[in-house]
């Protein structure tokens, strides 16, 4: 895959300003991402269906007609460290507004799943294509099916409709969520990451219980929530609380 | 500060030593980016020296491929992270801009470009590996 040569998204059916914000919006592209990846910051892109809707390790993200499949484009510029932490803060403005909706039991499950209970509401994955901006990918199930597609997804997924009634429409989730998406992101650009980092770890929901999967092994403890630098802090049995970079740790599983 | 790194030439692992000098004038690490390179001279001065050659004489036999900080055809890792795709082989001919490898970190990916045109003589690492900022991830000759 090269970006450059990536298939032209079609002409999308319809764009719009939304604030800070342009709206693409198309009826069908391999990945939101994907086309997001060629647009200027402060753009964004939603598809009624993704074909090629992607996961972490290069799984598949069912996309079907329902959910809502949007990606933005933001800055990502000055040191990295401050924007290394951007996918615990875009977790953070996709929570906060889910829970404006009413869905006040989500937690986050580390580093950016939304969850309610065990079961997954919305995941996010993100790109940076090219220096200087990051796309910010994002799956919520709405009203789609997905089990319809993967009868195993029936244990692990949830929709808003399954919590909401009426669930929120597409067009209203959308507006909600990229204007929270803008004012954190300028939160994290003015104020750093130690302002925030308190609210997101006020959304773990709990401490669980956790087995990490690093480069050399395995470790076990109790996840008490990310420092401000982002690090995963783990403690283990005798109270003793480690700090691991981000890049380090490969899989976190509750236990 | 020590680093460690692990090096792949022709399917041999070196484990190499470096140690990073704030001192020293090393070269600062070239970052690759792609064709139109935002208008940000010189970022860093002292704060992220790129790792120097390691000065101890009695280092491990050096192979000719892990010597000193990034060459022109280095492509250097813009970030710690992990290397989820390599989408090109050695031997093969890139052009500037085109896609090589992407590293990821807490779900987020990071595309890693050829910063020129050329031919890739060396692939320094492979799908899985963890790699530190600055290290080579392959050479464009």
């Amino acid at each position: 895959m090269n970006l450059a040569t990536l298939p032209a998204a079609a002409s999308p059916a319809k764009v719009s300003h939304l604030g800070h914000w342009t709206l693409h919006e198309y009826a069908v592209v391999d990945s939101t991402n994907y086309v997001a990846g060629r647009l200027p910051a402060w753009s964004a892109v939603r598809a009624d269906t993704q074909t090629a809707g992607r996961g972490r390790f290069q799984r598949t993200w069912v996309s079907d007609a329902g959910g809502l499949w949007l990606s933005a484009v933001v800055p990502a510029t000055g040191d990295k460290t401050s924007w290394q932490v951007m996918p615990l803060v875009a977790g953070l403005a996709v929570i906060e507004t889910l829970k404006s909706f009413g869905v006040a039991n989500a937690h986050l499950r580390w580093p950016n799943d939304i969850m309610v209970g065990d079961k997954k509401l919305a995941g996010l994955l993100l790109d940076t294509f090219t220096p200087n901006l990051a796309v910010i990918g994002l799956g919520i199930n709405v009203t789609n099916q997905p089990a319809a597609h993967d009868a195993a997804l029936r244990a692990t997924a949830t929709r808003l409709a399954d919590i909401l009634n009426p669930a929120p429409t597409l067009g209203v989730l959308t507006v909600a969520i990229l204007s929270s998406l803008h004012t954190t992101m300028n939160e994290l650009a003015d104020r750093g990451f130690a302002a925030l980092c308190p609210r997101i770890n006020r959304l773990w929901g709990g401490m669980p219980r956790v087995k990490v999967d690093l480069d050399h092994g395995q470790r076990e403890g109790i996840f008490t929530g990310v420092d401000d630098l982002g690090r995963l802090l783990l403690r283990d049995n005798s109270g003793h609380e480690t700090a691991l970079a981000t890049h380090e740790v490969k899989l976190l599983r509750e236990l | 500060m020590i680093k460690r790194l692990r090096v792949t030439v022709d399917g041999h692992s070196y484990d190499v030593t470096v140690e990073l000098d704030d001192a020293g004038a090393a070269p600062a690490p070239v970052i690759a980016a792609p064709a139109a390179a935002p208008a940000t001279p010189a970022p860093a001065p002292a704060a992220t020296a790129a790792p120097t050659p390691p000065p101890a004489p009695a280092a491990a036999p050096a192979p000719a491929a892990a010597s000193g900080p990034a060459g022109p055809g280095d492509v250097p890792s813009p970030l710690a992270g992990r290397v989820t795709a390599v989408v090109v082989a050695a031997g093969q001919d890139v052009k500037e801009g085109d896609h090589l490898l992407t590293l990821e970190a807490m779900k987020m990916n990071t595309f890693v470009f050829a910063p020129r045109s050329g031919k890739v003589t060396a692939l320094l690492t492979e799908v899985g590996a963890a790699v530190d900022e600055g290290q080579v991830l392959a050479k464009i000759g």
